[in-house]
């Protein structure tokens, strides 16, 4: 297959219209021996059927199956309304909406989700998403040491690792220091603020647990509260982070309509007290008028960008995750105030697949703490290879060597109670 | 139109859930008190879309030749493949042969089409890319244990280079163009020294043009022990025809997303995979996905600059441009290079009858003219405007900065010679209209579905949410 328009005839008409003989003449400005005398080293074209057949047979190497894996990836349901809207080409094709006319369909639907997002947050302003959730956080973390002028964040040791990776990452780059502040029982023990512009602290934690901010800013007085969530379907039940009077909030919305595929694409959810407007990083759209005075919406504040300020912008992401966004908008009001009642199923699965497990002998649940949808137990080794085929958790021995046998075991409505049954019934045996 | 707030009616959300009957343990003094998201039923969430969707143009709606982003037509069968089942697994499930073989089967792929050594696929759009490109050289000299500080950059760059290159604590040092359009060979070797990091470089560049001295600019850079980035952006004319390896290029990224026709998105999901020559392979983000004794599996490297991802990358745009490469084949990347050239000069010479070309010369695929030529008062963005209402999507203007009033053209592969000749006639027509009506092109867009915005009021005092006033 191709997916080009000219005919031969055409183009020969086009090259006479030039005034060349050869398509290949249209090259010379490229040195000769760079130019390629074979063809690429790529299998033929195939047709749309063989194409699928080839895809069907590799997919088919995978096992899809319901599993209890979490940690910042979860597999929720998508309703049927969010496919039906993000499938439209007119939302697909499209480019950043840099031409407001023709794209209000996009930029009113970033208005709408920046409106949703600091609705859930509590926080004054949200961009229109970031590339994931530990990318979001790492630009928080810069972000940080600019408003602050200092080189150096403390960073809970229950921030999810692979976070911790991706920020360590973009530390060495921009010459941070990252302080860890410890864990007691699963949650961010005190610290000491010195010297530093900001601290990190995930809420739910890596380990699934609430952590109680209440009280936090008075001991991170002249710091950035920064938070960073990988399930923000708790929002729909936990108290928003303004009232722990948070500076920034990051997360990983994946969660709000968007497929798991392996990881990615996510959506980086990003947002910020009014102070911080003219530092975020990213694409902000705004309300404004056209000429005939009637409501329309532009990006805006685009004098932080890359590609006014160039070397001196906030951030050098020129790109978000608009179809991501536009899914978990349209996820978000399909839900509507029903989220909370999702959210609370969660929490209820996790609840009674966490009690039951407990029950078993050889199975024990790590904290006795408040948790979301995931929680952390540790599994007898016997018990461990029964179950082996299940994928019940992500094994934290490789990031917390001390939780030996231990797993991160995620529920959501996707792994309803009869499974949870099933797989008990499995354990026991 | 109304917002989703403005139509949100209580109790009339429909997607209802059934509960457990079990406490939930979360303290009271942590539990929220009220959730405030719009509530709609199913059939006004679809129509508000469904209307919004109406306000937007996309690919599938017209011509959308916007210079250096690449817009052509999405083939549907990309989006079928992306909703495979299968492929839709938890980053962490074991289960995942069929993933890592299309990973890594396409790393192969980009490998052959750009002539480097290895592909990371983690980095989830260009400028991503870009700073980790960025990174790698910090780590190739730190590891060499040399201070380097400064990158090169052409004055004719993407805005998103210098930005990538202060982010990694560089300094971007620019070189000028040379009337012909290609670097200043004099102003490069005069800014060279031992603490030039390398060049990050744009070849086709933006202007359409192919640095007919790549080859001695490389040598140069070389030749002080420093590194060729290319930013990626325009591979779309070099499939099959040129590889950037072969003409001294070290890191490069791939916008997957422009050259592999994966959406946009309105703005995005992107990818912008990383490819490398041979030494440069441990710095690569970790963890790596390779084949080692004919068995696919992760590597961490203990000198790669860390993990840029919170996994492996956006997968769903991988799969597509797998799709994508698959169904066209080595020949159909070729005539994507050849026809994207063809239709590029086609217009290119077309419009110059009309309109001021700054460079006169053959172009790859993209040009840039400006308005030079037009009346007084009729500017850039009038022309921009006014395109709309003749159903295109303008160009990408005032960019690249160093010509004043640009335009900057690419009408991509997928064109037919019709569309083409559309686009020139209503060029033509629009100066004709520039000097006997300019009010008209002044209140421009007439046809859209609203009026030229004021970009000006919405910064002023800015609006963001539906809440703030």
């Amino acid at each position: 297959m191709d997916y080009i328009s000219n005919t031969d005839n055409d183009r020969a008409l086009m090259l006479k219209d030039i005034g060349v003989q050869d398509v290949m003449d249209l090259f010379k400005d490229i040195p000769d021996s760079l130019i390629l005398r074979n063809p690429l080293r790529i299998p033929d074209q195939l047709s749309e059927f063989e194409l699928l057949r080839e895809l069907e047979n590799i997919s088919k190497k995978n096992r899809r199956h319901v599993s209890f894996l979490g940690g910042g990836n979860y597999n929720h349901y998508i309703p049927s309304t969010v496919n039906a809207v993000t499938s439209r080409g007119e939302f697909s094709t499209a480019y950043t909406p840099y031409q407001p006319e023709i794209s209000q369909g996009t930029l009113q639907a970033i208005f709408e989700y920046q409106s949703m997002i600091c609705e859930l947050t509590g926080m004054d302003v949200s961009n229109a998403s970031m590339y994931d959730g530990a990318t979001g956080l790492a630009e928080s973390m810069i972000l940080s040491t600019r408003i602050k002028g200092k080189k150096q964040v403390l960073v809970s040791h229950a921030l999810n690792p692979l976070y911790r990776e991706v920020l360590e990452t973009y530390a060495r780059a921009s010459e941070i220091r990252i302080v860890e502040v410890d864990i007691k029982d699963g949650l961010t023990s005190d610290f000491k603020t010195d010297g530093s512009a900001a601290i990190i602290i995930q809420n739910p934690n890596f380990f699934g647990l609430i952590e109680n901010l209440d009280g936090i800013r008075k001991k991170a007085e002249d710091i950035l509260l920064i938070t960073s969530t990988t399930e923000p379907l708790s929002w729909a039940i936990l108290k928003p982070f303004s009232e722990y009077d948070v500076d920034i909030v990051t997360a990983e919305g994946q969660s709000f309509g968007n497929p798991m595929n392996f990881g990615g694409p996510g959506l980086g959810i990003i947002a910020v007290k009014q102070d911080y407007v003219r530092q975020i990083p990213g694409r902000l759209a705004g309300e404004t008028v056209d000429i005939h005075g009637k409501r329309g919406f532009a990006l805006t504040l685009c004098t932080r960008e890359q590609h006014i300020r160039r070397e001196k912008a906030t951030s050098n992401i020129c790109t978000n995750e608009g179809l991501c966004m536009l899914a978990a908008s349209v996820y978000l009001v399909t839900y509507g105030k029903n989220l909370g009642k999702l959210a609370r199923l969660n929490n209820q699965l996790a609840i009674y697949f966490a009690d039951k497990l407990n029950q078993i002998e050889g199975v024990d649940l790590v904290f006795d703490k408040p948790f979301f949808n995931e929680f952390v137990v540790r599994i007898r080794k016997d018990i461990q290879s029964k179950i082996s085929h299940i994928e019940i958790g992500i094994s934290l021995e490789k990031y917390y060597p001390d939780l030996e046998n231990c797993y991160l075991v995620c529920c959501t409505e996707m792994t309803p109670k009869e499974y949870i049954d099933r797989v008990l019934d499995e354990i026991t045996q | 139109m109304k917002l989703l707030n403005e139509k949100s009616k209580e109790g009339s959300s429909s997607f209802n859930i059934s509960e457990l009957d079990i406490q939930t343990n979360i303290p009271e003094n942590l539990k929220r008190i009220d959730l405030n998201i719009p509530e709609l039923s199913e059939v006004e969430i679809i129509r508000h879309y469904t209307n919004l969707s109406k306000y937007n143009f996309g690919v599938d709606n017209g011509p959308y030749p916007l210079g250096s982003c690449t817009m052509k037509y999405n083939p549907k069968i990309n989006e079928v493949a992306a909703k495979i089942p299968e492929f839709n697994i938890h980053p962490l499930s074991q289960h995942n042969k069929g993933t890592l073989e299309i990973i890594h089967q396409l790393q192969q792929y980009l490998c052959e089409i750009t002539g480097m050594h290895a592909f990371s696929t983690q980095p989830a759009a260009g400028a991503h890319g870009e700073s980790t490109g960025i990174m790698i050289m910090k780590a190739w000299f730190q590891k060499l244990g040399e201070r380097r500080t400064k990158v090169i950059i052409p004055d004719s760059c993407h805005g998103t280079n210098p930005a990538s290159v202060s982010l990694c604590g560089f300094e971007p040092l620019h070189v000028k163009s040379s009337s012909s359009g290609g670097i200043d060979l004099d102003d490069l070797r005069q800014n060279m020294g031992k603490d030039i990091v390398g060049i990050m470089i744009t070849n086709p560049n933006t202007l359409g043009i192919f640095d007919e001295n790549i080859l001695k600019i490389t040598k140069i850079i070389h030749d002080y022990g420093g590194l060729c980035y290319l930013d990626g952006a325009n591979m779309n004319p070099m499939l099959g025809v040129v590889k950037p390896g072969d003409f001294g290029i070290d890191i490069v990224h791939l916008n997957l997303h422009k050259t592999f026709s994966t959406p946009h998105g309105g703005g995005g999901p992107g990818s912008g995979p990383v490819g490398v020559k041979k030494e440069l392979e441990p710095f690569l983000p970790n963890p790596r996905i390779i084949k080692k004794n004919e068995k696919l599996g992760f590597e961490q490297s203990k000198d790669s600059i860390g993990k840029v991802h919170s996994f492996y990358g956006n997968f769903g745009i991988l799969l597509r441009a797998y799709s994508y490469i698959r169904s066209i084949g080595a020949s159909g990347l070729r005539n994507i290079a050849e026809n994207a050239v063809l239709n590029a000069n086609y217009m290119k010479e077309k419009l110059k009858e009309h309109y001021h070309l700054h460079y006169d010369r053959i172009c790859q695929h993209e040009f840039v003219i400006d308005d030079s030529l037009m009346p007084d008062g009729v500017t850039t963005n009038d022309i921009a405007k006014r395109l709309m209402d003749f159903g295109f999507h303008p160009p990408t203007i005032y960019f690249p900065l160093i010509i004043k009033g640009a335009m900057l053209i690419e009408p991509t592969e997928t064109e037919s010679k019709e569309n083409l000749d559309a686009f020139i006639e209503a060029m033509k027509v629009i100066k004709e209209e520039a000097e006997s009506d300019p009010e008209k092109l002044t209140k421009a867009p007439l046809k859209a579905p609203i009026g030229r915005i004021d970009t000006v009021h919405a910064a002023r005092k800015p609006k963001l949410t539906w809440h703030s006033t």
